[in-house]
């Protein structure tokens, strides 16, 4: 199997989030960029289930910073894109681009 | 501003998720709460967490749950999660043992109580549909509390007029004799209309029961027997049914045998050895006028007490309309409804009881609270390495939950055992109340309430310390500080006010209850009680000459025995039996009075230690022939027109209300209590028996009486070889001496003390496992401070002075509160006391003095520990 790391569709959508948010990713952050997006709502924990499998994978690393006394003295969990993570985007985009290729929704569809 | 989410549900997050994020979304969650109340305010905010729990947790919760993963937490985890937590119960083994004796002692106390309690006040009767079982009374004097027997003839009107009462049926208690063969006893029997069993629910043993033809008469006498006569006296014998026996002089055949179990629906505690029916003649006979029925009545369904009541108030006006020289203007009909009746007396005792042992059970539940926290505080250093070096809060918190719930288990196993014991014991203290409820085990319901309350305070309350301490050990983790400080400590100090103060309201009911008992012994009863015995003789059957012959015999060969001061006899024992009052007219005037009136021979005042104190005693020349003569009791004399009696002449009124034939006052007797110890003294009037002028009087019942100077039981049993040398076919003779009587009847009373006493003494030894531990916290919390402190060359007189001020200052809160709380408290107690005010200021002064010196003492023995701490030593911990 070895690279070929196919991204599900949410861990996709959350790759992309880690991207666009760069440094400043932590759950709060992702979930918000998520559903701002997607204008559904997102639970916290499905953020964090798909965040601790793509870390599984190797694809993002995280790390925790200090208790945080805005958090109720909790730490946050900020998350960084690795190269392996930036490589599977960019596989999913290419396939998904080859099979998208020649395809007009519009034509296909029959009027009548 | 209030920012912050719902605790419990931060709480419920950190158990519930993954150990690796929880902290993380917990904190995610509080922070975008914490947005979200600017824009959208607090409750919304909570709304929107609140779904946020539900949705983050709902796929653990789903996994946490799945069939596999419980295996593998059964297998893997909770082995582990076991050991550590006996590991943790035998490391801080004193606390834990503290811990589960408080918490057995809770749940001993209040399951033992509360099983009486639900018979009492809560479980039903032990009859179908028991709340439509009402007793129908007599009330003369119309105001609401008479409590008076009814006639046949009464009976017959409830069933023929009421339209309430689907069924009426009556219970007289007698005695009689039985003989089957040679051999004849003495039995107490029952007279019930045949209605009753069908009314009951009661199913015979063996048998049937009566039949409305034997109510009538016209059938030939029958007799049932209880389970236990035909036990003891016919062997069980299967065969009994068709038998014919001797009732006093008259044949009967056994119909039937009544259930083992069979609760006579007046008197639990009335245990009859055989039932006949009650004879009516269609209620012609005997007269109204001859009240010996009690009236158990079923009521129809649905039918309310205002109803019923208003019914018998109906019937009332019919009958006096039509019998109006048989009743007087205020008579009326009253119901009662069957549990008041058997319970009535016993449900504030039983509520009043049940609240001192919830005390109990809440100075208890203080006390694990107290010690769980103490404990969880030794334990900081310990959770904060294993918070270091990985555990997460829930797996800390579950283990210290377990840790209280296995201490719960241990300390509600043991109680509900000792529990059963109690109530053991309990019952054996009081035989009486043992009767009274019939069957009192522990019921599934008792046993399984408390456990819940003893389950759910000692995890509820170990919550709070478990908590705490792992909050704080996560946090010290994260922040790298090891220190403790004495900011916990604050919470120990409001529960030993509490414990202080309920210890002190139960020991100051427990003073009261004992002066109250003092003053009760103390009561002049007007008897020589000591050396005295008295032989209860029944000569059923016998005639009236014929019977006093023999008493006057066997007084005659009595006095003759050696070491007999005295003998006499007399129909109504002193403290044991109720004596009949009766009017009077006092001849010359228009006055009359009521006085009990008892029969006795010469020679019994002299033998129950009562003296004259004016005029003369009878003698044996008092005969039939001569002037008839009584003796008054002082009472009478004190209320006397003119102030002395002796010499006046009275005459007693017959049941129609006319004179009877006069009879002079010889003589005035010092007063008996008769009817109790409790009670006032009442009018009392002594006819001879050696003159039967009234056929008031039946000398077939008699009690003889003997003082000895050497042993009464001797003296008894000689009496009674004398009665059945001259009657040989009599029932053995009843022996009792007047000193059991007198203390049967402060039975309930030590009872109440006993109970009392031992709470107050199990919140008392509560709260002393409480002070000392929370002392052992104190010092071992500020050990190396006090260390400094004895370097720096501190006296160990400020030391000692310095650590108890932790604990002295809370009880002394705890005495102040606890004798406010007892101020307003015992007024509840004002009708279990006898002539002792519920603010009695010893009984206060003397517990509150109690409570002081024991709190000291368990303070001081610490805080001199402590300052023998060598300052070298705890230097060098560090």
């Amino acid at each position: 199997m070895g690279k070929t790391n196919i991204l599900g569709s949410f861990e996709h959508l959350v790759l992309l989030a880690l991207v666009h948010l760069g440094e400043e990713s932590y759950g709060v952050t992702v979930r918000q960029e998520l559903e701002q997006k997607s204008g559904k709502t997102i639970s916290i924990g499905a953020v964090y289930a798909t965040l601790d499998r793509l870390e599984g994978k190797n694809l993002i690393s995280s790390r925790h910073s200090g208790a945080d006394p805005a958090r109720g003295g909790k730490p946050r969990r900020h998350f960084k894109v690795l190269p392996a993570g930036e490589l599977a985007l960019a596989r999913s985009r290419e396939l998904l681009e080859k099979m998208w290729h020649g395809i007009d929704l519009n034509k296909e569809r029959p009027t009548g | 501003m209030k920012n912050r989410p719902p605790r419990i549900c931060e709480f419920f997050l950190e158990l519930i998720l993954p150990a690796r994020d929880a902290d993380v979304i917990v904190g995610d969650l509080h922070e975008e709460f914490a947005q979200k109340t600017k824009s959208l305010g607090y409750t919304r905010s909570t709304f929107w967490y609140c779904g946020e729990m539900v949705r983050s947790s709902w796929p653990s919760l789903r996994r946490k749950l799945a069939p596999s993963n419980i295996r593998r937490a059964i297998m893997q985890e909770w082995p582990s999660e076991i050991r550590f937590a006996v590991r943790g119960i035998r490391k801080d083994g004193l606390t834990s043992a503290a811990a589960i004796f408080a918490l057995t002692l809770g749940i001993a106390a209040t399951t033992a109580i509360f099983t009486v309690a639900d018979r009492v006040v809560i479980s039903p009767l032990p009859y179908p549909d028991s709340d439509r079982l009402a007793i129908v009374w007599n009330d003369w004097s119309g105001d609401g509390a008479g409590r008076g027997s009814q006639s046949i003839p009464e009976l017959m009107d409830l069933r023929e007029r009421s339209t309430t009462i689907v069924n009426a049926a009556g219970v007289q208690f007698f005695s009689t004799s039985i003989g089957a063969g040679q051999s004849r006893a003495i039995v107490q029997a029952i007279g019930a209309s045949p209605s009753l069993f069908s009314m009951l629910g009661t199913v015979p043993a063996l048998g049937t029961f009566f039949s409305p033809g034997h109510e009538s008469g016209s059938e030939q006498q029958v007799v049932a027997l209880s389970y236990s006569f035909w036990m003891s006296n016919f062997g069980g014998d299967p065969d009994v049914v068709g038998r014919e026996v001797l009732l006093d002089s008259a044949t009967a055949t056994v119909v039937g045998v009544l259930p083992k179990d069979f609760l006579v629906p007046v008197n639990f505690g009335f245990k009859p050895d055989i039932y006949t029916p009650t004879i009516t003649h269609g209620g012609r006979t005997p007269p109204r006028s001859v009240h010996g029925l009690r009236t158990v009545i079923r009521t129809a369904e649905g039918v309310s007490p205002r109803a019923l009541a208003a019914d018998l108030g109906q019937i009332s006006s019919q009958i006096k309309e039509l019998y109006p020289s048989e009743y007087n203007e205020t008579f009326s009909f009253r119901a009662t409804p069957l549990k008041q009746v058997l319970f009535g007396d016993l449900r504030t005792p039983a509520l009043l009881l049940t609240g001192m042992a919830s005390l109990v059970l809440l100075v208890a539940c203080a006390n694990v609270a107290n010690l769980l926290m103490v404990k969880a505080t030794g334990r900081e250093r310990e959770l904060a390495v294993r918070a270091a070096l990985g555990a997460s809060r829930s797996r800390l918190l579950r283990q210290q939950l377990i840790e209280n719930l296995a201490l719960a288990l241990c300390g509600g196993l043991l109680g509900i055992f000792v529990a059963a014991g109690s109530l053991d014991l309990m019952l054996a203290l009081n035989s009486d109340l043992a009767l009274r409820l019939g069957d009192a085990s522990l019921s599934p319901r008792t046993v399984g309430f408390t456990s819940l309350a003893a389950l759910g305070s000692a995890l509820m309350f170990g919550l709070g310390p478990a908590l705490n301490s792992t909050r704080s050990a996560t946090q010290a983790a994260r922040l790298r500080q090891g220190a403790r400080g004495r900011a916990r400590s604050r919470w120990h100090e409001p529960i030993i006010a509490l414990q202080v103060a309920i210890a002190l309201v139960m020991m100051i009911g427990a003073g009261l209850l004992t002066r109250s008992y003092q003053s009760l012994n103390s009561v002049e009863i007007g008897i020589t009680v000591d050396q005295t015995v008295a032989v209860k003789v029944n000569l059923a059957g016998w005639d009236t000459p014929q019977a006093r012959d023999l008493y006057s015999t066997v007084v005659n060969r009595t006095r003759n025995l050696p070491r007999v001061m005295g003998v006499g006899t007399v129909n109504n024992i002193p403290i044991g039996d109720h004596a009949s009052d009766w009017p009077h007219d006092i001849i010359g005037t228009e006055e009359n009075f009521s006085a009990d009136f008892m029969t006795v021979s010469p020679g019994y005042f002299e033998a129950i230690g009562a003296h004259i104190v004016a005029g003369r005693d009878f003698t044996e020349d008092d005969t039939e022939g001569v002037e008839p003569v009584v003796v008054v009791n002082e009472q009478i004399a004190l209320a006397w027109p003119g102030g002395n009696p002796v010499g006046a002449q009275i005459a007693p009124m017959t049941r129609e209300g006319e004179t009877q034939k006069p009879v002079t006052i010889v003589g005035v007797v010092s007063n008996i209590r008769t009817t109790g110890l409790e009670t006032e003294i009442e009018p009392q009037i002594y006819y001879p028996n050696t003159q039967l002028t009234l056929g008031l009087f039946s000398p077939k019942n008699m009690w003889i009486v003997a003082r000895t100077s050497g042993d009464p039981a001797t003296v008894g049993a000689q009496i009674r070889n004398e009665v059945v040398q001259l009657a040989p076919n009599v029932a053995s003779p009843e022996i009792v001496e007047l000193s059991d009587i007198v203390s049967g009847s402060t039975a309930l009373n030590r009872f109440a003390l006993a109970l009392v006493g031992s709470f107050a003494l199990v919140g008392l030894l509560l709260t002393t496992v409480g002070i000392s531990g929370v002392m052992a916290f104190v010092v071992r919390a500020e050990r190396k401070e006090i260390g400094i402190r004895l370097a720096l060359g501190a006296a160990s007189g400020r030391v000692v002075s310095g650590v108890m001020s932790r604990s002295m200052r809370s009880v002394a809160v705890g005495s102040i509160l606890g004798i406010l709380v007892s101020l307003a408290a015992t007024r509840l107690l004002a009708n279990q006391l006898f002539e002792i005010s519920p603010t009695d200021p010893i009984s206060i002064a003397l517990a509150t003095a109690l409570i002081l010196s024991v709190a000291t003492l368990t303070s001081w023995i610490p805080a001199t520990r402590a300052a023998r701490i060598s300052p070298l030593e705890t230097l060098q911990e560090e």
